[in-house]
């Protein structure tokens, strides 16, 4: 019956399953965001580096931290605690796992041509997508708190966005720094000076969230060409 | 909905059945040198027949992949009982028809699709020397349009919506081309 199929492209089939067979089996992590129609290389990015791996999971744990932190609305100093550093940390967990001291696969990033800024993005994407999915199920469980616990979702989005947007002019370091500087000073201000402890958190502190968040979208997509300067200089 | 086989499975006479039972016995152990022994066994007319269904020979040839893989990762959907060769045709002709539905190429022409004149056992030959009989003849004289939907439905075993996926029409215009297929037939044949 062979000699109805060419018996070379038979062993070329048998090659491919054989080399199928052979690859290195993806991580249970990689196969899901493959289901999810996540290109191979960038999920093993977001998987395989080290540091970023405790970036994963500082944000998964701050994540769950704020869950139940604001299940418990009795105090609501510790709510405003919470609210003021959760929309820090996945920027500042992202800023962390990237760089020269932080990344073993730093070496190997220069010499690739994935842009350090996009990779920033894929990171950040990765971390804001597990810490809001990480928060966002224990606070439907506290449906009691449910506002507030979605409180530091644009703040969070916000912060990442200008981050993303101050890194077209500084080092990812200083940019995040800048951002997480002027957030914290500004949630304390509005504590002090606002009508009540959340302040920054209400209706206004939401619309300026959005917007700020907006308008960083706008900066990052009017200096999309740092993208590419950065991919052949670096 | 029970899976249909293939047809002639039933008619033939196969000695490689029990080696080939036995191979899958040691592919569920995880023989690698097994699966090679399968591949070798049935990808001639896998491949051959699935070909006959589809007009690009890559996703043909990927579809014989994806069936292998397929064999090696859940080999223990073989349940031991019927025809190996029937089982496999069930994994590769829904493989091609996966492979069809992502990458969309120009349907197979009605009228090349061809009774399988390859089948999972030795006697190759078994459907073209007209072991259809009577049925065969008279699927011959239905026209291209109907015979390939009744091949893809009775023959290749196949729901009404992966053949109208096979065959790049409507799931409608399937079941109404089978309709008429079915009366034509039993015309014929009364």
């Amino acid at each position: 019956m062979s000699q109805i199929v060419n018996q070379v492209r038979l062993d070329a089939n048998w090659s491919a399953i054989s080399a199928e067979l052979d690859a290195p089996k993806a991580s249970m992590a990689e196969r899901l965001l493959g289901r999810l129609r996540v290109p191979g290389h960038i999920a093993r990015l977001v998987v395989a580096t080290p540091a970023l791996r405790r970036a994963w999971y500082l944000a998964i744990g701050i994540a769950v931290l704020i869950g139940l932190g604001s299940a418990r609305p009795d105090n609501p100093a510790s709510v405003f605690v919470l609210l003021a550093i959760a929309p820090a940390l996945p920027v500042l967990g992202v800023a962390m796992a990237y760089g020269r001291s932080a990344d073993p696969m730093y070496e190997a990033q220069v010499a690739t041509p994935m842009p350090g800024l996009r990779l920033v993005a894929i990171r950040t994407v990765t971390v804001l997508v597990v810490a809001i999915l990480a928060v966002g199920v224990p606070a439907l469980l506290a449906s009691t708190t449910r506002s507030m616990a979605f409180a530091w979702l644009l703040p969070a989005l916000a912060l990442t966005s200008a981050s993303l947007a101050l890194m077209t002019w500084f080092p990812p370091r200083r940019a995040t720094a800048i951002v997480a500087v002027i957030w914290f000073v500004g949630v304390v201000v509005a504590r002090r000076v606002g009508p009540d402890e959340l302040a920054a958190f209400g209706a206004f502190g939401q619309l300026g969230a959005a917007m700020v968040t907006a308008i960083g979208v706008a900066v990052i997509g009017a200096r999309r060409s740092s993208f590419d300067r950065m991919e052949h200089a670096s | 909905m029970a899976r249909r086989t293939p047809a002639g499975e039933d008619s033939a006479v196969d000695d490689g059945r029990g080696e080939d039972r036995a191979l899958m016995a040691r592919v569920v152990g995880g023989d690698r040198v097994a699966l090679e022994l399968l591949y070798r066994r049935h990808a001639g007319w896998l491949t051959a027949r699935l070909q006959s269904r589809c007009a690009d020979p890559d996703l043909t040839d990927i579809a014989v992949q994806d069936t292998f893989l397929a064999v090696w990762r859940s080999p223990s959907s073989y349940r031991n009982e019927g025809d190996v060769g029937a089982w496999l045709w069930s994994i590769g002709i829904r493989k091609l028809i996966d492979q069809m539905r992502k990458r969309r190429p120009t349907p197979i022409d009605p009228a090349i699709m061809a009774l399988p004149d390859v089948g999972p056992d030795a006697a190759d030959s078994l459907f073209a020397n007209g072991s259809y009989g009577e049925l065969g003849m008279n699927l011959v004289r239905l026209t291209p349009e109907l015979r390939a939907v009744l091949i893809a439905t009775a023959i290749d075993g196949l729901s009404t919506k992966e053949a109208a996926q096979l065959l790049g029409v409507p799931q409608g215009t399937v079941k109404t081309r089978l309709m008429r297929a079915r009366h034509a037939m039993q015309e014929a044949l009364s």
